[in-house]
């Protein structure tokens, strides 16, 4: 099976280094989708299937909390399991966050191990 | 002001996210003029920070060091052809990294803060000079990385605000 992945953050950067621990982890992925805010991101979940979000939490124009809150409260997106990957560390956040059905919560700058394991969980993939 | 002792263990930690970050050494620089080696019109990047506290972190480096950082970041060779919209990218992720882990040793874990958007822009290396609140030098494999905090005036940095790391 190949994934079709959604990368939501305003750093081009940090889509460039998720997308390559993708390729260096092996994991299969039909398509990455990038998006700069929560707002395009919303627009391309109306439209296409995604099998897995990593979203930042900071981002002009609708921010990573927006965009999850959106995302739990409408039905067909309810099993969509999404990773948050940000800067931000503070443990009420991180309780808020585990509470909207985050999967894993991760913070920059991780090694991409963490981030290869969270998506191997998040896509129920053994971790290799 | 941030006692010294305080200020001391958050540039060793600044030191070691700067290398998780960047995949380069950085080791915390107290003897060296914080504008040596930056080119007439340094890299800045800059965000504020506001919640239990409000505050500043700017980050300044030369043209050879962002280059440099956005390679490493971006994980490829050739640093010196990298489009210049990588390079002040890679540079604003910096600085969001580093104020993320900032406020965590000033303020501890259960503090909440809105972080702004990074902004980035070309100045003078003299600006130093209105910013002496708290500057955190680097060597960073022979260059210059500073780090510069700015915290309004009534913030106490007492030892109930733990320093997680």
């Amino acid at each position: 099976m190949q994934y079709r992945i959604m990368i939501v953050d305003d750093s081009s950067t940090i889509r460039d280094i998720i997308e390559k621990v993708f390729i260096i982890a092996k994991i299969p992925v039909r398509e990455f989708i990038e998006c700069n805010n929560g707002k395009e991101a919303l627009n391309i979940l109306n439209k296409k299937w995604i099998d897995l979000v990593i979203t930042d939490l900071s981002m002009p124009v609708m921010d990573g909390y927006s965009l999850i809150k959106e995302i739990r409260s409408r039905r067909e997106f309810n099993a969509l399991p999404v990773i948050v990957v940000s800067t931000q560390g503070s443990e009420k956040q991180k309780e808020e966050l585990k509470t909207m059905g985050v999967v894993d919560i991760l913070q920059k700058p991780f090694f991409p191990e963490q981030i290869r394991d969270s998506i191997a969980i998040s896509l129920g993939r053994g971790i290799q | 002001m941030i006692p010294k002792e305080r200020l001391n263990i958050i540039h060793t930690e600044i030191g070691r996210v700067i290398q998780d970050a960047t995949f380069m050494l950085a080791e915390p620089a107290t003897d060296q003029d914080a504008t040596e080696g930056l080119s007439v019109e340094p890299h800045w990047a800059h965000i504020s920070y506001s919640g239990s506290a409000e505050g500043n972190i700017y980050i300044c480096a030369g043209d050879e060091l962002a280059r440099t950082i956005a390679g490493n970041m971006l994980g490829t060779d050739g640093y010196d052809s990298l489009p210049p919209e990588r390079v002040i990218d890679s540079f604003k992720e910096l600085a969001n990294i580093l104020t993320g882990r900032m406020i965590l040793l000033l303020y501890g874990r259960q503090a909440l803060f809105r972080l702004s958007v990074p902004i980035y822009f070309r100045a003078c290396p003299f600006e130093f000079n209105n910013m002496s609140d708290n500057v955190l030098m680097y060597n960073c494999e022979g260059m210059i990385l500073n780090v510069i905090l700015t915290v309004k005036e009534g913030d106490s940095f007492d030892k109930d605000k733990s320093i997680d790391s």
